[in-house]
């Protein structure tokens, strides 16, 4: 898609009636901020230290597309001819009005073709990319139109400088402050973020007493003191966000041109103070696009996470769903069977009476055994609320031995446990932290599964960690993780088994993380090493192990 | 014929292993239960009759493997897979490696008898089949040369004038031959004569016909 393509797509295109007031609308705004912000205007196109219609001119074009350009001309031409009071000849002023469309025309189209910039202010390069060019571009075209002014013979060599320099300052500020507040303003839901709470009214007169403070000193200090704006400003930029940050230096622009009409003007002051302004509102401007993106990013990350945890529950879920059905299924059909066994052998009469005792046993032992399986089940969804509480890491480590010894056996793997002396209990969710065991010693099992060693060991160990925790080591002495796995070990759906659902250590990670606890693994000469560590339970735990 | 139909079960669970060998029994058939495929395969002979009766998934070599395993060592015994619920996509796998059937757990205890009643009479016309090749091809081994070759030429549908003229004998030389050759072969008429020779040119019989769809 090519930059033309993409700003048509992006610019709404307006009825016709909604295009005629608009840009009625822009002409007259156009005449009426150049007539409030004739101030100290210089020459005979009365430059001024702060001129805002090109803002809005940027503006119109950003949001409504580069078609409206002539618009431009007009607005300027009449402009000139009504507020500055038509001081030069009809061709003059139509070649100027020209000079200023065209150029400003030319500034959008570089920034949404080639510069790619995107005019919501979303992004702190578009900020910087949008910041650095109008710098530039409002430079060229004051020394155009200062070259202009001096061909027809209507500025003095000794103004050229100071008016160039006026000119392009004063354009440059009034871009600067007024296209993003425009442009920041018309995002959708842009005006209801701004509803004001406490924290905004105290912005709001934190603004007002720092330039009390400018104002309140003479003259003399208020370029000293003006620092002072940056504070309100920056707090706003990291609170607020764009919104509220493009209003206020909106706000700060406008409450230092009134304090200068109030206050009396002193040539060349407000020339300064608007190089300050500049400083100011770029800051802001940065500082909150910045503040934004980032926020926007971290919302992103936490609705990916939350994402990606609902689908791992989902996923656990129904690999849990399919693990029980099998599980159930086994008693069910021993059950069903020695049903239909039963009633065979009392079709053959007395004589097998002991065997149907024997049998309706069996059937007994089998319904306390798919009870088991729901028992289990139950506990496994009570848990989803970690119920924690004081716990000898012996009876962990003997848990899980427990669960895990029939298939340690039918492996050939010899399985150990080791509590360190003076081991104090841990806090922890015995179901929980039991899966969590479970699943790193069932890994074990399985990698050992590759081993071509006789003998095949898992030790699981129990000591006493830095920081008041309990460090947990399930090592084997197996093959050892693949160096390329080793990268994803932890994340989701990362399996090196055919069969694997990758989800035990990314859950078994967040059960010890939930916990307080840290779960890694460590490489070593000798097969692999998990560990994680569990947080001391709090009463005082005489440290004795059963 | 063995008087009892076997059935053997491959099973990890000791309970369903035992239930069903139970039931089974009852209903009369020789069981033999295994608790893993391995375990089979060190067991498995190849005068075993009747049925296989394993379980889908099993820890170590699962239904599918086993069935392979089977297939390598050419025990063509009919397999039962059990499965359980929704494991419909192995199931159709068992189907494709040549299994007979498959039943999902619990199991339906009337559907497993006729499955089984099934599988067992496939195997025994499967068996028969075999046993007959096997004493024709016997048979057949016994003929002389000339007998063979008389053998060939009748089955061909040549008469014995023709046949004289073609192995340049008299006619009544290959009277005697025919004679020899049908006394050996244990027929009396000419259509059992085509059968047997049918019989003996079929490839090895199998368990069902679309059992490899």
């Amino acid at each position: 898609m090519n930059a033309a393509e993409s700003i048509a797509e992006r610019t709404p295109h307006l009825p016709r009636l909604q295009g005629a007031l608009l840009l009625v609308g822009y002409v007259g705004t156009y005449i009426l901020l150049d007539w409030v912000s004739l101030i100290d205007p210089v020459g005979v196109f009365a430059i001024t230290p702060w001129n805002p219609p090109p803002g809005l001119s940027v503006a119109l074009l950003l949001r409504y597309g580069l078609r409206y350009w002539p618009w431009l001309f007009v607005a300027e031409f009449l402009s000139t001819r009504i507020v500055a009071g038509a001081p030069t000849s009809l061709a003059v002023n139509t070649a100027a009005a020209l000079l200023l469309a065209v150029s400003y025309t030319g500034v959008v189209a570089l920034l949404v073709g080639p510069l790619r910039f995107r005019p919501d202010f979303r992004r702190l390069r578009d900020a910087v990319v949008f910041t650095v060019t109008i710098v530039i571009a409002t430079g060229m075209i004051a020394v155009a139109f200062g070259m202009l002014s001096a061909e027809v013979g209507l500025m003095p060599t000794n103004e050229f400088g100071p008016s160039v320099v006026q000119f392009w300052i004063g354009d440059l500020i009034g871009i600067l402050v007024t296209t993003p507040a425009l442009l920041v303003l018309s995002r959708p839901g842009a005006l209801a973020s701004l509803r004001p709470s406490r924290e905004t009214i105290a912005q709001a007169l934190s603004i007002a007493i720092a330039l009390w403070v400018i104002f309140a000193w003479g003259i003399g200090h208020q370029l000293k003191l003006f620092f002072i704006l940056f504070l309100p400003l920056i707090w706003i930029a990291t609170r607020q966000g764009t919104e509220a940050t493009v209003v206020a230096i909106v706000a700060i622009q406008v409450a230092l041109i009134v304090a200068f009409e109030v206050a009396g003007r002193k040539d060349g002051t407000i020339l300064e103070f608007q190089f300050l302004m500049l400083a100011l509102a770029v800051t802001g401007l940065l500082l909150s696009v910045a503040v934004s993106e980032r926020t926007a990013i971290e919302r992103t990350l936490h609705d990916k996470q939350a994402e990606l945890e609902r689908s791992l529950r989902l996923a656990s879920a129904s690999e849990l769903a399919s693990a029980l059905a099998h599980e159930l299924n086994q008693p069910l059909s021993a059950i069903s069977a020695y049903i239909r066994a039963c009633q065979l052998l009392r079709e053959q009469g007395a004589s097998r009476d002991e065997v149907m005792a024997q049998t309706m046993d069996k059937i007994v032992a089998e319904v306390n055994r798919a009870g088991t399986v729901v028992r289990r089940l139950r506990e496994f969804f009570r848990t989803g609320a970690a119920q924690v509480e004081r716990v000898p890491v012996g009876t962990l480590i003997d848990n899980a031995l427990v669960t895990t010894r029939e298939r340690a056996l039918r492996h050939n793997v010899t399985v150990s446990g080791h509590v360190a002396a003076g081991v104090p209990h841990v806090a922890a969710d015995r179901v929980q932290v039991g899966a969590v065991l479970h699943n790193l010693l069932n890994n074990a099992i399985d990698a050992l599964e590759e081993s071509a060693k006789p003998a095949r060991t898992v030790r699981i160990a129990g000591a006493l960690d830095e920081g008041g925790l309990v460090r947990l080591t399930v090592q084997d002495n197996g093959p050892g993780v693949n160096a390329d796995m080793t990268p994803t070990l932890f994340l989701p759906f990362a399996t090196s088994k055919p069969d694997g659902t990758g989800l035990g250590l990314a859950i078994s990670r967040s059960i010890v993380e939930a916990h307080g606890g840290r779960l890694w693994y460590e490489p070593g000469e000798v097969g692999s090493t998990f560990a994680f560590t569990l947080p001391v339970a709090p009463t005082a735990g005489t440290g004795v192990q059963p | 014929m063995s008087p009892r139909p076997e059935v053997t079960i491959v099973d990890d669970d000791a309970g369903v292993r035992d239930s069903l060998s139970l039931l089974l029994g009852l209903h009369g058939y020789a069981v033999r239960a295994y608790a893993s495929g391995e375990a089979l395969l060190e067991a498995v002979r190849d005068d075993w009759r009747g049925c296989l009766l394993v379980d889908l998934r099993m820890p170590g070599m699962d239904g599918l493997a086993l069935q392979g395993k089977l297939a390598e060592r050419r025990i063509a015994l009919p397999v039962i897979i059990l499965t359980a619920h929704g494991d419909a996509a192995n199931a159709r796998a068992s189907l494709k490696a040549g299994a007979f059937d498959f039943l999902e757990k619990p199991v339906d205890d009337t559907l497993l008898i006729e499955m089984i009643e099934a599988a067992t009479r496939v195997e025994a016309e499967s068996h028969a089949a075999t046993t007959e090749r096997a004493q024709v091809e016997r048979r057949m081994q016994r003929l002389t040369p000339r007998e063979r070759q008389v053998f060939d030429l009748v089955v061909a549908g040549r008469h014995n004038r023709e046949i004289a003229a073609v192995l340049t004998i008299s006619p009544r030389t290959v009277e005697v031959y025919k004679a020899r050759m049908m006394d050996k072969l244990q027929v009396d008429r000419l259509p059992d004569l085509i059968r047997l020779s049918l019989n003996a040119s079929n490839g090895p019989v199998q368990p069902r016909e679309n059992a490899a769809e």
